[in-house]
């Protein structure tokens, strides 16, 4: 099971990568595609079947094919420009490295440690509904209310007259 | 039932206001319909007047607790603490919406959305203010965002709007996500959302990946607050936003943004008196002050657009405030707060003589302030008090709250705190000089021909209402302090 | 023998009866569609090779498979044979947690339902890959129609189902089966039974709904520039999808192998044939919706017909 979950870890760096440095914006929305899909077997890892195959649905089956379809309706088919070395972004650069050495630092002294099983709830169904209703009322609601000012935000800017 | 259901029931009686303000928004929705065209605007702001009256109402009636309340199973606290929060955005809120009224930025088309967003900020803030939950905390505080940036960006037809809220949207979505990263680590490390349960959870073994997480989650908060270096949408925005929505997001927002900081940070990374030994709160929070007064001040001197200068004066101000979270006590926080309410005040009636000029002559650029002493004495006496307050001049509430600031600096001792109080008191000198300006402007500067801008009443009345605490809060500041002091010992700190 | 290896051997052999099985049932169901739009035209459809026609799908296959296998120049030659895998291993996929009979399944996860409508998710990215990248304007017009129907239309199938997770309080095809001893789905569940009906009509890009690929303004859509076994995978998991579609209407609705006298297979066997002809009916009978006609089904009348559904199901619960 381990052996499986580093081969993971592994393809979905390697997916991530493949977004960033994609040649095409086409294949860095499938390369996201594919993170997500590997991102949902983290929770199928976990025992959590239901958060992996909503994972899957809204992610790859919803927001993906949304960005597919942007990408195509913009015709962005033109290969980004190279990446411009620049005083900045050399800095820039120097900072996340630093900071992910940092990040390694920390991670490295905890490797052996997996991340704690959420204290709070069995992930089946019935406990996922519990929670939401119960424990987590209050957020649920506002994250509904937040979902529903995203759409009123990209009405806004989607607007015709400026 | 259930004892989760129960809590959940239980909690509504301290959640009150913010019901009554969401029921006011929802009536509002459904009233703009309803509301004859040429009398909209009038009845949407009697509306909204109406609902916040009765939310304050309710504040008072639901009063400060003795001991600090935990809602919806731990997802919120009420405690004086947010007590105290929930008047200060109700007063603010109160204050904009008459700001508002009679803004000419605001057309007559979206003049009911805005009183709508604006009642939903001031429920996302009071949630964000009184968060004790990661999860309610990232939710409240991307819903303050996203309002903001709604309120920023919703001006017909305006192109430097629609630039500023998709310049704030995009920073903020840069800042939230690098906060959420944040959070994650911090969850990853102790397995739990709760601010107590997540502070003993920490242990000193993860010191390094504990302080990355902190320095991640200071991205998003510092971002709402306008923290150098993370401050850079602020001038655009602040300039691009209709003055009153700018006069909000300078008062209302960073309060909460302030509100959570301490919260977060009181609660996670100190065990209420002195700070966890693996985050540096003094370097930390040292280091953000000075650049933020440093970069404020400096940015503000060459300003000619008053808006503008107002932004940057703003980011100094955060500065000013982020010394109180130097280090941990009672002392840093009351001065925090009780800065926040002398803001409040001050900033407000700044922007709103800026606004009130807009109105009447279209113009944000310092020039066009000549003469104004002599064609409006009374607006301008104001305009100078409420200046001179953000300078820090005694007799004003801004002298007050920057007293206490330096005070709690100083007595905590120690070089770097001297350093910081010196630094604070350099730049307070350099700011009087670009407040001045507008004062020279306004006064001094010779004046071929007069030009009447023509004030009303309203006008009047409204930078009366608001020098006059000014200066008696300057004088008299007792009550408040108390109020503070109260609040700050049945709360969660 | 060793336990771990007759474990292996015995889904193994499952896995082949069923892939087997269905390729079997796609194949011949080109040959039905083909004899039921015959009779429903009044002609007698493929007669010559073999009784009935019956060696029809065999020759078909046969010719698609010796074609020449051409990939157009201008084509992005990753995705564009990507896609057509894609397409059919997704249209096999629904088959994994279908119970065939009481004892006869591959496997039970706890979430069959979420399985499914993750496949339909993936299922999308077949048609708009294929339609991508073959560079060509009717198919990227087709790419895009499907997926923004497949979409549209996904919402009310998931909205459908949960009707039915409520009626059955399970997830599990297996448990939906049983659930239904008494009284099938469709009895209670009429409402999502219509939704999820139209709803898999246009998720199967079947007339009303094959806008994707309607001849007349778009040459064959997507797969305009597909050929050979490329173009006949295209095929398959159209008809393997109707097949999958066909299953699982039986299962959730329809009482899956429940039925007196007859084994459960049988049944299961008949359920599916009565489906698959509906199916057939309604594509030679109908004509075809125009595209804003169709995302308008999707949103107005569908989805807020699946969420009354919903409710009265969830009030049918409490009080029955």
């Amino acid at each position: 099971m381990k052996v499986i979950f580093y081969v993971n870890a592994f393809f979905s760096l390697v997916f991530a990568l493949g977004v960033l440095f994609g040649k095409n914006p086409l294949r860095s929305a499938l390369s996201l595609l594919l993170f997500f899909i590997s991102i949902s077997l983290y929770f199928f890892f976990a025992g959590s079947d239901y958060l992996g195959f909503v994972q899957i649905i809204v992610y790859a089956g919803g927001i993906i094919v949304l960005i597919a379809f942007v990408i195509i309706i913009l015709g962005l088919r033109r290969e980004s420009p190279d990446f411009d070395i620049s005083l900045r972004s050399f800095v820039g650069i120097i900072l996340l490295a630093l900071f992910a050495l940092g990040v390694l630092y920390g991670m490295g002294k905890s490797i052996l440690h997996f991340v704690p099983q959420s204290p709070y709830f069995d992930t089946s169904v019935a406990g996922i509904g519990d929670a939401i209703f119960s424990r987590y009322l209050l957020p649920f609601e506002v994250a509904s209310i937040l979902l529903l000012v995203g759409v009123v935000l990209a009405f806004i800017f989607a607007k015709k007259e400026v | 039932m259930n004892t989760l259901v129960k809590s959940n029931l239980a909690s509504f009686s301290y959640f009150v206001p913010e019901l009554l303000v969401i029921i006011g928004i929802l009536a509002l929705i459904i009233l703009e319909l309803v509301f004859k065209k040429e009398t909209k605007r009038k009845f949407a702001t009697l509306f909204t007047l109406a609902t916040l009256i009765i939310g304050f109402i309710a504040v008072i009636g639901v009063g400060m607790p003795k001991n600090h309340q935990f809602l919806f199973n731990r997802m919120l606290v009420y405690d004086g603490v947010a007590y105290y929060f929930r008047i200060l955005f109700f007063l603010s809120t109160f204050f904009i919406v008459l700001l508002s009224y009679i803004s000419v930025e605001i057309s007559e088309k979206e003049y009911t959305e805005t009183m709508i967003l604006m009642l939903s900020l001031l429920v996302m803030m009071d949630l964000l203010a009184s968060s004790f939950n990661m999860l309610m905390l990232y939710l409240s505080l991307e819903g303050v965002s996203l309002l903001s940036y709604i309120l920023t960006a919703n001006k017909r037809g305006d192109v430097r709007a629609a630039e500023a809220g998709l310049k704030y949207t995009i920073y903020g979505g840069v800042a939230s996500g690098v906060m959420l990263f944040g959070f994650s680590l911090l969850y990853g490390l102790t397995g739990s959302l709760d601010l107590t349960a997540i502070m003993k959870n920490l242990s000193g073994q993860y010191g390094a990946l504990i302080f990355v997480a902190a320095i991640l989650i200071i991205v998003g908060f510092g971002y709402k607050i306008a923290a150098v270096p993370f401050h850079q949408w602020s001038p655009d925005v602040y300039e691009g936003a209709p003055t009153p929505v700018t006069a909000f997001l300078s008062i209302g927002p960073k309060a909460a943004g302030f509100a959570i900081l301490a919260r977060f940070f009181y609660n996670v990374f100190s065990n209420g008196t002195a700070p966890l030994k693996f985050f540096p709160w003094l370097l930390i929070f040292w280091l953000l002050s000075v650049a933020t007064m440093l970069v404020g001040n400096y940015a503000a001197i060459n300003q000619n657009n008053l808006k503008r200068l107002l932004a940057y004066s703003s980011i100094a101000h955060a500065g000013y405030m982020l010394m109180g979270m130097t280090f941990v006590g009672h002392l840093g926080l009351r001065a925090i707060f009780f800065y926040l309410f002398a803001y409040f005040i001050m900033n407000l009636g700044a922007f709103a003589v800026v606004s009130f000029m807009v109105n009447k002559t279209g113009s944000e650029e310092i020039g066009d302030y000549l003469g104004l002493g002599r064609t409006e004495p009374l607006v301008a006496v104001a305009f100078t008090i409420f200046l001179l307050s953000l300078t820090g001049i005694p007799p004003t509430v801004g002298f007050i709250g920057k007293f206490y600031l330096l005070i709690g600096v100083i007595f905590k001792g120690g070089f770097l705190y001297y350093l910081l109080a010196f630094i604070a008191v350099f730049f307070t000198v350099i700011s009087l000089f670009y407040y001045a300006r507008v004062l020279k402007r306004m006064y001094l500067d010779p004046v071929e021909e007069l030009k009447e801008v023509g004030f009303g009443m309203y006008e009047k009345a409204y930078v009366s209402v608001l020098a006059i605490p000014v200066i008696i809060l300057g004088i008299y500041w007792q009550p408040l302090m108390h109020l503070i002091q109260k609040a700050l010992e049945s709360s969660v700190f | 023998m060793n336990p771990v290896f007759r474990d292996v051997l015995i889904t193994g052999v499952k896995i082949a009866i069923v892939i087997g099985g269905m390729l079997g049932v796609v194949a011949y169901l080109t040959l039905m569609e083909r004899k039921v739009v015959a009779y429903i035209q009044e002609r007698l459809g493929p007669n010559r090779v073999g009784p009935w026609g019956l060696l029809q799908p065999i020759a078909d296959g046969i010719k698609l498979f010796f074609k020449e296998d051409v990939i157009p120049a201008h084509v992005d030659k990753v995705l564009y044979v990507i896609a057509p895998m894609i397409v059919m291993t997704m249209a096999v996929m629904p088959f994994v947690i279908i119970p065939f009979s009481k004892r006869f399944y591959l496997s039970d996860i706890n979430v069959g339902i979420l399985l499914l409508l993750a496949i339909s998710g993936i299922n999308t990215y077949g048609v708009l890959l294929a339609g991508l990248s073959s560079n060509s304007k009717y198919s990227m017009i087709g790419g895009l129609r499907v997926a923004s129907q497949l979409i549209s239309y996904e919402v009310a199938l998931a909205l459908a189902f949960v009707g039915i997770v409520l009626w059955s309080g399970s997830m599990s095809l297996v448990k939906i089966v049983e659930a239904q001893h008494t009284i099938w789905n469709i009895v209670p569940q009429i409402i999502g039974f219509i939704v999820f009906f139209i709803a898999a009509l246009a998720e199967l890009n079947r007339i009303p709904f094959d806008l994707p690929e309607a001849e007349a303004e778009l040459v064959a859509g997507y797969h305009t520039e597909y050929s050979s076994m490329k173009f006949a995978l295209f095929y398959l998991g159209e008809y393997a999808n109707l097949t999958a579609m066909s299953a699982i209407i039986t299962t959730v609705y329809l009482g899956g192998w429940q039925g007196p006298w007859l084994p459960g297979f049988v049944w299961f066997a008949i359920k599916m044939f009565i489906v698959l002809f509906v199916f057939m009916w309604i594509r030679w009978t109908y004509p075809r919706f125009r595209f804003d006609q169709l995302i308008g089904v999707g949103w107005k009348l569908l989805v807020p017909l699946a969420l009354l559904n919903i409710a009265i199901t969830a009030i049918l619960r409490i009080y029955i």
